[in-house]
C-alpha cells in the first residue's frame, strides 16, 4: 500500500534516540573527572536495574563497538587490538573495544571511562572471556552472573518446578553477592524502594517495546527490524530502568500507531516481508539493506530484537512488591526467552507463531563469522526450515564489525537470486 | 596381562576406533543396554554409570574423518571438532547413542543440543549448566541441584532409578581411575623416557570410549609394565603443552613436538582428570560429586574462576612439572583458547618463562611448520 501522507513516526523516534545516545556519551565523558563509578555490561546477562540503585554510569563495550563499524573506523581498532596479539578468529565486538583501550578509551562518539567493574554473564560465554580481558587491561574486578538457561529443545520451564526454583535460588543468591560487590566499590547502601522504582519504569518500557514489537504484523510494515530495529534496540539497553527510557518507548508506541492509523509504511511499495536472524551488518549497513529494499523487501521483525536486550521483551513483568527476588525471576525467564531465540532458533520461530502473525515470506540469516552465539545454529535451521517446513530461507557470512568480510557482490548474487525464487514462488505458485 | 607394546596398540586401536565398536558390542551384549554420549569437556560420568549405562565421551573424528556432511549444516567460522562430531552423526556412525549431552563451555558447543535435535531428532539432546561462577557461595548447591535434574533425565532414559550406593560404587570405580591416571601423569613427569606424551594420549584416550573397568584394568597393567621398559633418558627440553582442553591435536601433532621435547604435563582430555583428588563416598554423593567439580578441581580456558586466573596457573603448572617452557595452543575458531593464548604470552614474557604460541586443528595433516616452531623453540632454550 502506497503512503498517503508523509508523516512518519520514525523521525520523533531517530531524533529521540540519537539525543539519548548523545547524552549517555556526554554523562560517560564526565563520570571519570567526578569520580563516580562505572560498570561494563552487556546487552544480555546484565541486571541494569540494580545498578541504577547505586547510580552506576554503564558502559556496553558492543554497542561502542558496533558503532565504530557504522562510523567505518572500526578497522583501525581491530589492527590495533590484532597487533596486540588478539586472533583473526576473536569476536570483533571484544577487538574493536580492546582496540579502544589501547588508543587511550577513545571512541568516536567520546572518551570512555574505565570500567570499576565488569559484569559478565553466561549468556554468550565469549563474555566470560571479555570480562577476563578487562580484569587484566582495566584491573578492575569481574563478576559472571550465571544464569543457568534452557537444557533442551521443546522443554517447558515452569516456574514452580523443582529446575526453576533451584535456577532462581541460584540467580538470586549471585544478585546478593553482586549487591555486596556493588555496595563496596560505591560505598552506598542498597536501597530496594529505588529497585522498586527502576523496576516499575522498566516494566512501563517493556510493556510499549512489546507492542512496539508487535505493531509490525501491521501491513505495511511501520519500521525496519533492522535498521530501525538496532535503534530502538540501543535504546532499551542504555535507557532500561529509568523514567527516560520508559517515556521514550511509550512515545515511540504512539508513533506508531498514529502512523498505522495513517497508512504509513517504511516502504512505499512493500512486496516481500522477511524475518532477520542474526547480528547487523554494521560495517555495510546501508549497502546490506538497499539490497533488500531493492526488491521491495522488509525486515518486519527479528529474533535479534529478543536477545540482544536479554530477552526483555517477554510477557514478564516486575513484581515491584518483592524487588530482588523478581529481579532473579526476570533475569532468568527474559535470558531464557533470549537464550532460546538463538539456540533453539526454530522452536522459538514456532512457538510464537510469528511467520503467520507478521504474514512472513522468507527468513534471512546473517551469520557473523566471529560471533558462534548466534550464528552457530544458523545453517543447521536454515536446513532444518526448508527442509521440514518448506521455508523460503537465505544464508549470507560476513561480520558485524571487520568490513574485511563483507563480500558486497557474492552477497548481493545470493540476494538476488533468493528473490528470483521468492517471486516465482509467491506470485507464480513455483517453487 | 600383554606385554606393554602390545597394550599400547590396543590403546592406538580403541583411540582411534571411529566406528565405535567396543561400545556398539557392549550395547548389543545385552537387551536394554544404553549409551550416552557426552561432548567435551567435563561431565559427571558416575552419574550415568551408576544407572548401569556406559558414558562416552564424544571428542571428534581427527585427522581421519572427513566432514563432508557436516559442512552443510555449520558456518566456515566453526571449530573442526564440531564440524567433525556432527559428522559423525551425520554419517550413522553414532546412532547407537540413547542420549547426548553438552555443555556451556564455548558458544559453538552449546549449540550442540539444538543442532542435535533437529539433525536426530530420535536421540535425546540436552545442555548440562555446569556452572560459569564457580565464587558464588551457591554455586555448590546449584550444581547439586543440576546433577539431580540430570540424573532424573538419565533415569526416565535408563528406565530405573539410581540408588546413593550405586552412585557411590560408581564413584569409587571413578576415583580408581582417576587415581591411575594421576599415577600416569606422575610418571611422565618424572620419568618422560618411559612414556611418550603421545603413548599417553592413547591410552588416555581409550578411556573416553571403554568401561571404566576395563580402562582401569589397561592402566593397571601398563602402569605395572612402565618402570620395567628398556628406555633411556635423552637429551630433549621438558615442555607443558596447553590449549587442548577440547579439540584435540592429531597424534602426528604430538609426536612432532616430542622429536625435540619431554611434553612432561598437557591438558590432552582434561575433562577425564578435572577431578583432582577422590570424591567422598560418604554422605549424599551427588553432593559430593557437585562439591568436587567446584573445590578440587583443575582449570581449563573453558571454565572462569576468578581465583584460578589462567596465566598463573599455567605458570605452577610448568614450574611444578619443572618444564623449561611452554606449548601454548589454541584450535582455529576456538574463542576460549585464542583468548587465553594473550593472557600466557603477556604473563610469561613478564615473568620470564619461555613459550611458544600454537594454531592447530585436529584435522591437520601436515606438521612442518610446528616442527620448525618447535625445533627452533627448542634450541633457544638448550643454548639459553
Ligand atoms: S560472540 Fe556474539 S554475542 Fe558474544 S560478544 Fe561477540 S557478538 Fe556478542
Ligand atoms: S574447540 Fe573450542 S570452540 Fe570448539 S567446541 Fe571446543 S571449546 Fe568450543
Amino acid at each position: 500500500m502506497s503512503q498517503t501522507v508523509q508523516y512518519s513516526p520514525l523521525d520523533k523516534v531517530r531524533s529521540e534516540a540519537r539525543r539519548s545516545m548523545e547524552a549517555w556519551f556526554a554523562r560517560l565523558g564526565q563520570a571519570e573527572e567526578k569520580r563516580e563509578p562505572v560498570a561494563n555490561v552487556f546487552v544480555m546477562g546484565n541486571c541494569l536495574e540494580l545498578l541504577q540503585v547505586f547510580d552506576v554510569h554503564m558502559v556496553f563495550p558492543e554497542i561502542l563497538a558496533l558503532q565504530t563499524a557504522v562510523r567505518k573506523v572500526s578497522l583501525d581498532y581491530i589492527h590495533a587490538a590484532e597487533g596486540w596479539g588478539m586472533s583473526t578468529d576473536a569476536c570483533n565486538y571484544v577487538k574493536a573495544d580492546v582496540g579502544m583501550a589501547l588508543k587511550g578509551m577513545q571512541h568516536p562518539g567520546g572518551k570512555i571511562p574505565k570500567p570499576s567493574l565488569a559484569i559478565g554473564s553466561n549468556i554468550c560465554l565469549v563474555f566470560t572471556k571479555w570480562a577476563e580481558i578487562w580484569e587484566r587491561l582495566h584491573k578492575c574486578p569481574a563478576f559472571i552472573l550465571d544464569i543457568p538457561l534452557g537444557r533442551a529443545h521443546s522443554r517447558p520451564y515452569v516456574p514452580g518446578s523443582s529446575q526453576y526454583e533451584a535456577d532462581k535460588e541460584y540467580v538470586l543468591a549471585q544478585l546478593w553477592e553482586l549487591v555486596e560487590l556493588l555496595g563496596k566499590i560505591t560505598g552506598k547502601r542498597f536501597d530496594p524502594t529505588k529497585l522498586a522504582e527502576a523496576e516499575a519504569h522498566t516494566n512501563r518500557a517493556m510493556n510499549a517495546w512489546r507492542g512496539i514489537l508487535e505493531i509490525n504484523q501491521n501491513t505495511p510494515a511501520l519500521y525496519d527490524a533492522l535498521a530501525d530495529g538496532v535503534v530502538l534496540l540501543g535504546m532499551i539497553n542504555i535507557a532500561r530502568g529509568t523514567k527516560e527510557g520508559a517515556d521514550f518507548f511509550e512515545m515511540a508506541l504512539e508513533e506508531f500507531k498514529r502512523g498505522a492509523e495513517q497508512h504509513y509504511g517504511v516502504l512505499p511499495h512493500e512486496k516481500f516481508r522477511l524475518l532477520f536472524h542474526g547480528v547487523a551488518c554494521y560495517p555495510a549497513m546501508r549497502r546490506f539493506q538497499a539490497m533488500f529494499h531493492g526488491w521491495n523487501s522488509v525486515f518486519v521483525t527479528s529474533p535479534y530484537l529478543t536477545f540482544a536486550c536479554g530477552g526483555f521483551v517477554g510477557d514478564f513483568l516486575f513484581d515491584t512488591s518483592k524487588p530482588m527476588e523478581s529481579l532473579a525471576e526476570l533475569t532468568l525467564r527474559c535470558n531464557h526467552l533470549a537464550h532460546q531465540a538463538m539456540y533453539f532458533t526454530d522452536e522459538f520461530l514456532f512457538n510464537r507463531a510469528l511467520m503467520e502473525k507478521f504474514h512472513i515470506d522468507g527468513i534471512v540469516f546473517h551469520a557473523v563469522k566471529s560471533c558462534r552465539t548466534v550464528s552457530t545454529s544458523h545453517a543447521n535451521t536454515r536446513e532444518f526450515l526448508s527442509r521440514h517446513h518448506r521455508l523460503p530461507c537465505l544464508y549470507l557470512e560476513s561480520d558485524h564489525v571487520d568490513p574485511r568480510y563483507f563480500s558486497e557482490a557474492q552477497i548481493k548474487n545470493r540476494v538476488d537470486a533468493f528473490f528470483e525464487a521468492l517471486t516465482q514462488k509467491k506470485f507464480h505458485g513455483r517453487e | 596381562m600383554g606385554c606393554l607394546e602390545d597394550l599400547l596398540y590396543r590403546s592406538r586401536v580403541i583411540a582411534e576406533d571411529l566406528q565405535f565398536q567396543g561400545p556398539k558390542a557392549w550395547k548389543a551384549a545385552q537387551p536394554h543396554r544404553k549409551v550416552l554420549g557426552h561432548f567435551q569437556v567435563y561431565f559427571p560420568e558416575e552419574i550415568a554409570h551408576a544407572a548401569g549405562m556406559l558414558p562416552i565421551k564424544i571428542v571428534g573424528g581427527g585427522n581421519k574423518l572427513e566432514a563432508r556432511r557436516a559442512d552443510a549444516h555449520l558456518g566456515s567460522f566453526i571449530c573442526s571438532i564440531m564440524r567433525s562430531t556432527l559428522e559423525l552423526g551425520l554419517s550413522g556412525r553414532l546412532s547407537f547413542l540413547d542420549m547426548m549431552v553438552t555443555h556451556p563451555i564455548c558458544d559453538a558447543a552449546r549449540h550442540l543440543a539444538g543442532i542435535w535435535t533437529r539433525t536426530f531428532p530420535n536421540q535425546p539432546a540436552q545442555i548440562l549448566y555446569l556452572p560459569q561462577n564457580p565464587n558464588s557461595k551457591a554455586a555448590v548447591k546449584y550444581l547439586y541441584h543440576e546433577y539431580q535434574r540430570l540424573q532424573r533425565d538419565i533415569e526416565q532414559i535408563a528406565g530405573h532409578s539410581i540408588s546413593e550406593e550405586d552412585l557411590r560404587k560408581s564413584i569409587a570405580l571413578y576415583n580408581e581411575n582417576r587415581s591411575l591416571l594421576r599415577e600416569l601423569y606422575n610418571l611422565r613427569k618424572e620419568s618422560p623416557w618411559l612414556l611418550s606424551a603421545s603413548e599417553s594420549f592413547v591410552i588416555v584416550k581409550a578411556g573416553t570410549i571403554l568401561p571404566k573397568e576395563e580402562h582401569n584394568q589397561l592402566l593397571r597393567e601398563i602402569l605395572s609394565l612402565l618402570p620395567e621398559r628398556n628406555a633411556k633418558p635423552q637429551d630433549k627440553v621438558r615442555v607443558v603443552f596447553v590449549g587442548a582442553f577440547c579439540e584435540l591435536p592429531p597424534i602426528e601433532m604430538i609426536e612432532t613436538m616430542e622429536e625435540m621435547c619431554y611434553v612432561v604435563d598437557d591438558d590432552f582430555l582434561i575433562g577425564l582428570r578435572w577431578l583432582t583428588e577422590d570424591v567422598s563416598c560418604e554422605g549424599d554423593p551427588l553432593w559430593n560429586l557437585a562439591a568436587a567439580y567446584i573445590e578440587h578441581s583443575t582449570w581449563a580456558s573453558t571454565q572462569y574462576d576468578c581465583h584460578k586466573p589462567k596465566e598463573k596457573m599455567l605458570e605452577c603448572q610448568v614450574r611444578a612439572a619443572r618444564a623449561q617452557g611452554a606449548i601454548c595452543a589454541a584450535a582455529k575458531f576456538c574463542e576460549p583458547g585464542v583468548d587465553d593464548q594473550i593472557a600466557y604470552a603477556k604473563h610469561f614474557d613478564s615473568a620470564g618463562v619461555s613459550y611458544i604460541l600454537v594454531e592447530f586443528e585436529e584435522k591437520q595433516t601436515s606438521f612442518e611448520r610446528l616442527k620448525m616452531q618447535t625445533e627452533t623453540f627448542a634450541e633457544a632454550i638448550l643454548f639459553e
